[in-house]
Formats: C-alpha cells, sequence, structure tokens
C-alpha cells in the first residue's frame, strides 16, 4: 500500500539499461543540434521520439491524448538541452503517486536533476520536491526546504498545467499558474550542465499530454551555495562502500584495515553536506518497514551499504567539544576508536511516516577530545533517499 | 396496531424523561456492581438533554437532517454516570479534513485522569488513524503508547454518518468503527488504572457531531491487566526531580551536587515495557509549539517547555563500556558522572513537519563509560506535549 519514493530507483535502473544503448546511437545528432540557436517543438504522445520504459505508452483520457505512465519513464530521444523551458499537462486518478521531470540526464541516467509532485502530500510542505540524481540515488532527505521543496495543492483527476524554467543552475516550477513560480530552485545540484529530458512516473498512474520544449539561450552559470557556517568539518576521507550486514556497525575499523582502504579525500559543500551518493553507487533495496513499521523494522535490510568517514581534529588541549551530527540514513560515531553514539533514522524508522532529513540540530554527541591530533570516524550506512552527513563542532561555553 | 406502537413509544419517552430527571439515583445509588444480576440497561441521552455538560464549542444542532450535538474543541460530560463496565454507541460524522474526535471513559473525580480513545480524521488509511492513549494529569501519552493496542489504521468516512461503540470490559477495551463485527482497535492493557469514571464524547479540534448516544452498563469482568513483558536489561528505578521551566535552565549542565542534594527526589518504577511516564507524577505542560504550523521556526526557545532530572545508579564490577539504548520524548541530555555525553531532540514536528516523536529504545544509543564501582546516570528530560517519558535499556558491549 505505502510506496516509498526509494522505490523510484528499479524503474530508473531499468530504464538506465536501455538509455545506454539509445544513448551510443544519438551521440552525434546530439552534438550537432546542441549547437542550433533556439528552437521550441511539441511532441505528440505516439511519437517515435518518445524512449518509453516500464508501463508507458501512448492513450486517450478525458478525451485527450496523451501518454499513461505507471512505474514508468517517457524519455526524449535525439535531444540534449542546457537552459529550455519544458510544458505539459498532466492529471492523475491516483490517490498516490510520484510524478515529474528529469532535466540534463546524463551518464546514461546515472545523473540528472529531478522535480516532482508528491500527490499523496498534496498541500504539505513537500507536495514539491526538486533534487539532483547522483549516481542513480535521490537525495531529497539532504536537499530539504526552501529551493527544495514546498507546498501546493495538487488537483486530482484534472488536467493541469506544468511548466519548468530551466535558467543555468537556476530553475523554476510552475503549477496551475503560470505568472507564479511554486518552486524556486535557486541553485541546481548536479553540477550537470547538459542532458536529456524525460517524464516519469512511480506508484500510481498518471496522463501526460500538449509536450512543448522550447530551448532558451545560455545564461552565465552561475552557483548559488549556501553559506558554510563556521565549526562545519569540511574535509573528509570516505572507504568504499561495502554490504553493511557483513560489518559490525558498533566496531570502529581496525587500524590495520584502514590502512588497506584506499581512502578518498572529499569536500563537504555548503552548508556542510558530505552528499555520499556524488561518490559512491547509490544502493536501491527493497526496505521492509516501508510497509509494515512495527512488525520488520528491526529486521535486517538486506542491501543496505554502509561507508566509513574519517577526518581529524586538532586540540590545543584536552576539552569537551559538541558535535551536531545530522546523517542518512544509520551513522555510528567514534572517537579516537572508540563508540561514542549509534543513531537509526532511515525513512519510516522513528514513526511510520518518518523521513529522516539530514539536520545538525536533531543530535549532539559530546566529544572528550585529547590535546593533539584525534581521529573522528563515521560508519555511514543507507538505505535510500540520500546518503550524506553534516558535522560541525562548537566549543562548550 | 398503529395505536400500540405509539402508545408504547410514549411509554419509551416517559420514561427516559424520568430518567432525566432522576438520574443519579438511578446509576450512582446501585451500579452494576451492587447489583450484578440485574438485566442490563441502555440509556439514551439526546442531544438537548440536560444531562450533558458542556464544554468548550459544544451545542445541540441539526446535520444532515438529524438532531445532534456539535463539538468542536469541546466536550460533552454525561452528568450524574459513572461508568466501570460499558458499552457506548453513537453516530458521528464530520465535514472537517483535519479532526481529533472521540470518547473518554473512566474520567476520575476531578477530571485530570481518564482513558481516551479517538480517531485522527486526517490519518485516515494511515497507521495513527485510531489511537487508545491514557490521560495522566491533563497530558495524552500517544508519544509513548504507540503500536498494537494503541494505534491502528482505519479509514474514516468524510462527511457522512457512521457509527463507532466503545466497549469496556475490566482492564480492556474495544473500539468498533463502522463495522459492528469485528473491533477496529483492541485495547489490551488499560493504562491508567482508574476503573471506574464519567463518560464523555471530546473533540479536539475539527467540526463534529454526534447523534444517537446510547450507553449500556455491563456486568463487571474480573479486573486483569496485560502488561507487556519488561526486558532484563531495562533501567527501572529511578528518582525524578521537580518540573523547572526548561528555558531558565542550561540543559547541557548537569546538576549541581548543592542543587542535587536539596531536591526532594521522588522514587519511580519503569512499567513494562520500561517506559516511566512522567505524567503521572508531574502536571503536563500545553504550551503552543510555534514549529507545528511553521516547520522554519523550530529552532526558537519555545516558552512553557518543561523539564525535569531523572537519575539512577548502575554499578559495575570493572571499568567497562556498555550500550545504553534510550528512547525519551521530547528531548534528552544524557550526563554520566556528571559529565554529559548526548543530547537529543524528538518533539513532535521536529524532525520534519509531520514527526511523530515516538519513544522508542531502539533508535538511539549511547555507548557510556563506566567506572568501577558506582555510576549515576542523569537524564534531563524537556517536554512540549504528547507524552513526556523515557525508557532505558543497558546492554553488554563486549570489548573484542
Amino acid at each position: 500500500m505505502v510506496k516509498t519514493v526509494s522505490q523510484l530507483s528499479s524503474p530508473i535502473v531499468l530504464f538506465l539499461a536501455v538509455l545506454i544503448v539509445s544513448l551510443s546511437q544519438e551521440a552525434k545528432a546530439l552534438a550537432l543540434r546542441f549547437d542550433a540557436t533556439a528552437q521550441s517543438f511539441s511532441v505528440p504522445p505516439d511519437s517515435p521520439r518518445w524512449n518509453l520504459q516500464g508501463q508507458a505508452r501512448a492513450t486517450e483520457y478525458q478525451g485527450r491524448k496523451c501518454l499513461l505512465l505507471k512505474n514508468g519513464v517517457a524519455a526524449l530521444n535525439d535531444f540534449e538541452m542546457r537552459d529550455a523551458v519544458i510544458d505539459l499537462d498532466v492529471a492523475t486518478p491516483a490517490n498516490r503517486a510520484f510524478y515529474g521531470i528529469e532535466f540534463r540526464v546524463a551518464d546514461n541516467g546515472a545523473n540528472a536533476e529531478g522535480i516532482y509532485l508528491r500527490q499523496q502530500k498534496s498541500g504539505l510542505p513537500d507536495a514539491m520536491q526538486y533534487t539532483p540524481i547522483l549516481n542513480t540515488g535521490l537525495n531529497w532527505q539532504i536537499y530539504n526546504g526552501p529551493g527544495f521543496n514546498g507546498a501546493i495543492d495538487i488537483p486530482k483527476d484534472v488536467w493541469f498545467h506544468l511548466r519548468l524554467e530551466v535558467v543555468g543552475a537556476q530553475a523554476k516550477l510552475y503549477v496551475k499558474d503560470t505568472d507564479k513560480p511554486a518552486l524556486v530552485m535557486n541553485d541546481l545540484k548536479s553540477g550537470n550542465q547538459t542532458g536529456q529530458v524525460l517524464l516519469n512516473a512511480y506508484a500510481g498512474e498518471v496522463y501526460f499530454s500538449n509536450f512543448e520544449i522550447r530551448t532558451t539561450p545560455d545564461v552565465p552559470w552561475e552557483r548559488h551555495l549556501p553559506p558554510m557556517p563556521a565549526g562545519t568539518i569540511t574535509k573528509w576521507s570516505l572507504s568504499p562502500s561495502y554490504d553493511a550486514l557483513t560489518r559490525n556497525l558498533e566496531r570502529p575499523l581496525t587500524s590495520s584495515e584502514s590502512d588497506a582502504i584506499h581512502w578518498q579525500d572529499v569536500e563537504a559543500e555548503g552548508p556542510g553536506f558530505v552528499v555520499i551518493n556524488r561518490y559512491r553507487e547509490s544502493p536501491h533495496p527493497r526496505t521492509l518497514f516501508g510497509n509494515d513499521f512495527y512488525l520488520q523494522r528491526m529486521k535486517p535490510q538486506t542491501g543496505m551499504q554502509v561507508v566509513y568517514a574519517q577526518t581529524s581534529i586538532e586540540s590545543d588541549r584536552d576539552q569537551v567539544k559538541r558535535l551536531n551530527i545530522g546523517y542518512s540514513d544509520d551513522v555510528s560515531v567514534f572517537l579516537n576508536g572508540k563508540i561514542l553514539y549509534r543513531g537509526r533514522s532511515a525513512q519510516y524508522f522513528r514513526d511510520p511516516e518518518f523521513l529522516g532529513i539530514i539536520s545538525p540540530e536533531n543530535d549532539t554527541v559530546y566529544l572528550p577530545l585529547k590535546k593533539g591530533n584525534n581521529e573522528l570516524m563515521l560508519a555511514v550506512s543507507e538505505l535510500g533517499g540520500g546518503w550524506g552527513f553534516i558535522c560541525c563542532l562548537e566549543g562548550l561555553t | 396496531m398503529g395505536k400500540t406502537v405509539s402508545q408504547l413509544w410514549l411509554l419509551v419517552l416517559v420514561f427516559l424523561a424520568m430518567l432525566a430527571v432522576a438520574p443519579s439515583q438511578e446509576t450512582q445509588s446501585s451500579g452494576p456492581a451492587d447489583k450484578p444480576d440485574s438485566a442490563p440497561q441502555t440509556v439514551s441521552v439526546s442531544p438537548d438533554s440536560p444531562r450533558w455538560s458542556l464544554d468548550g464549542e459544544a451545542k445541540p444542532a441539526e446535520y444532515q437532517g438529524r438532531k445532534c450535538l456539535l463539538l468542536n474543541g469541546g466536550a460533552a460530560t454525561l452528568k450524574d454516570f459513572e461508568m466501570r463496565d460499558g458499552v457506548m454507541d453513537v453516530d458521528v460524522a464530520s465535514p472537517a479534513k483535519r479532526g481529533f474526535f472521540g470518547f473518554d471513559f473512566r474520567i476520575d473525580k476531578d477530571g485530570l485522569n481518564y482513558e481516551e480513545v479517538y480517531l485522527r480524521q486526517h490519518k485516515s488509511g494511515l497507521p495513527d488513524a485510531m489511537q487508545y492513549t491514557p490521560v495522566f494529569n491533563t497530558g495524552r501519552n500517544w508519544q509513548i503508547y504507540n503500536g498494537p493496542g494503541f494505534t491502528g489504521t482505519v479509514d474514516i468516512p468524510k462527511d457522512v454518518w457512521f457509527h463507532l461503540r466503545l466497549e469496556v470490559v475490566g482492564a480492556q477495551a474495544k473500539l468498533y468503527v463502522k463495522d459492528m463485527d469485528k473491533p477496529a482497535l483492541v485495547m489490551t492493557d488499560l493504562k491508567s488504572g482508574i476503573q471506574k469514571g464519567q463518560v464523555a464524547l471530546y473533540v479536539l479540534a475539527g467540526e463534529t457531531y454526534f447523534s444517537n448516544f446510547e450507553v449500556r452498563e455491563t456486568p463487571e469482568a474480573p479486573w486483569q491487566r496485560h502488561l507487556p513483558p519488561m526486558p532484563p536489561s531495562t533501567l527501572t528505578k529511578w528518582s525524578i526531580s521537580p518540573s523547572y521551566d526548561a528555558l531558565a535552565r542550561n540543559l547541557e549542565r548537569p546538576l549541581a551536587p548543592s542543587d542535587s542534594a536539596a531536591i526532594p527526589w521522588q522514587n519511580v518504577e519503569a512499567e513494562p515495557p520500561g517506559f516511566v511516564v512522567l505524567y503521572r507524577y508531574r502536571e503536563a505542560p500545553h504550551p503552543r509549539v510555534t514549529f507545528q504550523s511553521d516547520f522554519s521556526t523550530r529552532l526558537q526557545p519555545q516558552p512553557g517547555m518543561k523539564v525535569l532530572y531523572a537519575r539512577t545508579n548502575i554499578e559495575s564490577d570493572r571499568d567497562q563500556v556498555k550500550k545504553l539504548e534510550i528512547g525519551y520524548s521530547d528531548e534528552v541530555s544524557v550526563f554520566l558522572n556528571g559529565k554529559i555525553l548526548y543530547r537529543g531532540r524528538s518533539a513532535q514536528s521536529f524532525r520534519d513537519p509531520g514527526f511523530l516523536g515516538i519513544v522508542n529504545p531502539e533508535n538511539d544509543a549511547i555507548y557510556l563509560p563506566l567506572k568501577k564501582g558506582s555510576n549515576e546516570l542523569m537524564l534531563a528530560i524537556s517536554e512540549l506535549g504528547g507524552g513526556w517519558g523515557f525508557i532505558c535499556r543497558l546492554e553488554d558491549y563486549p570489548e573484542k
């Protein structure tokens, strides 16, 4: 009954496989078209330009010719965009559905920008969502709040209009009202500057009609990253990704294990997130407790992955400092080889509707630092929705 | 024939009128406890009956052609009537998108403690569409009492009359919603401990209409509690401080020894499966929490938040690390031997706009560096609403 956003994954993977083939064939044509000046065109539902995956077909709904997607994807062949305006009408009779537009889809679909509506969240703060797709993973547990999601009343069983304006590293989503944007994305996170366009729908049947796209002249590329608060721990090294069920997550890496690892240096992005999906393939297990909170949530979840992240903290004396930590989905915190804390915040884990948004204000671990160099190590595991953490170190007054 | 029937109705009406005039003699002097063999009596109470004591927004009304009681942030309490075991029947209809409505029962003399079962209109079809909770010192405890026996899924009709039945039998109760053959929520262990009290219809919020109210007392069943098991690792013996204004205190600091020595600590014991339910001992705060309607204000201080300290001793035969599994509501600071180790914040709506803040020992674990001998574990537990309490289990963390 209750479908999770993370279940978007399997259709995405399916779609990727086919996209690999089509992309290689179209590469030449794409390169040619890309230099062309602004163009505007519409694509009818039965056009061979649509590459359909999953449950996806041309049909008729409420008197209109349209595309039906249900756990399906319709990707536009032979077309790449940087800046553009996408217009379409949508309608769904579903109580529960996730549907929207992916744009600047690159790397055979592994990396993209995505906006979607959550039909069942109509009127709630997360009715609309923007998230980058990184190594096949959605990141809504990390990218949340202004610029990423917002409240809107989503019509049911009625055609309504969506417009997406993509301009450099910014974008605007219009829902119903094309005068005032419903969601302003002031910093697109994937870094992709060009890529394909696709429509998608999961968990419920959704109809799309009157699809039009108009490319617009490139504007300067200006990122608007939020500031990095003082105290943010920005320099980290990441281990490879492991099957979490094969590891004792209450134990730190032994020094011999640690020595044998190829650690990858990464840097937190403003306001301090280390977004692990940027560096590691996103897992897509089927989470049991999404459907049965009380009986399933304590069971091992096959397919969960874990990465270790380490950093050094220099201290001029023995002292206690406050580590404000946000994480997704589970974390173990080790200081100088000793475990201090373990927290679990996967989607649905803390209550049946729990989101598991990463925020450094929820949990604080007090670190007994010794004078000199201290090693802080996290074991961060992931089921879905965004893999990462944020750490901020503050003195105690 | 027709005449006979109408005469019968007249008799019934006269009887009901008599009941309405003289209810106290009827029910208080000779309850079923005194007359276990007496035939069960069904009492129906019309919406405009003087037997209803109305509080808040509560008045007789008409809705969809029925005479009924309208409640919206109000209660209708049945006067002159106390019930141990019984069956309550009522039809209910609500046009509200968002609403909380249901029954209060076994309301104690001062009205501060009782049992409550209610529907959440806006959670129709979700696991918390129905809720049973005891109310202690004016506070609901749904963040503590959650899951089977407390919450359940049901489709709640909107804008349509449907039937509710509550069967109260000893320390158990069953709620029927629409379908009178199969209970929608089985309450296997009523938590208040109150064995007898008044009954009421109650609406926290959302316009809701009630009609065809009936109550029938039933013979007393044996009083059998069905407490869940207490895991052996549970920390059960605690002492709690008085309740303080949380904003007046530095919650990262433990109590100074002099403060601690001056406090009249109250010894309490956890109830299975290990909860220390603080509303049992302290008045529930009822502040208006700004971030419940505006998530962006969640880091602002919330005037009215209360805090109390809870402490226990942990004996250790050697220096060792043990794992403290802790569930808490709403916020906690964990101190071991006077040093802070962890602080967590889990008020309703704090972690995300729809976050519930259910108390559960599997979410967070703190690894305690115990020294040989006696160790003092102290918690500062603060509360905004929904259930004030904690659960602690101390598990081995084998040194490998």
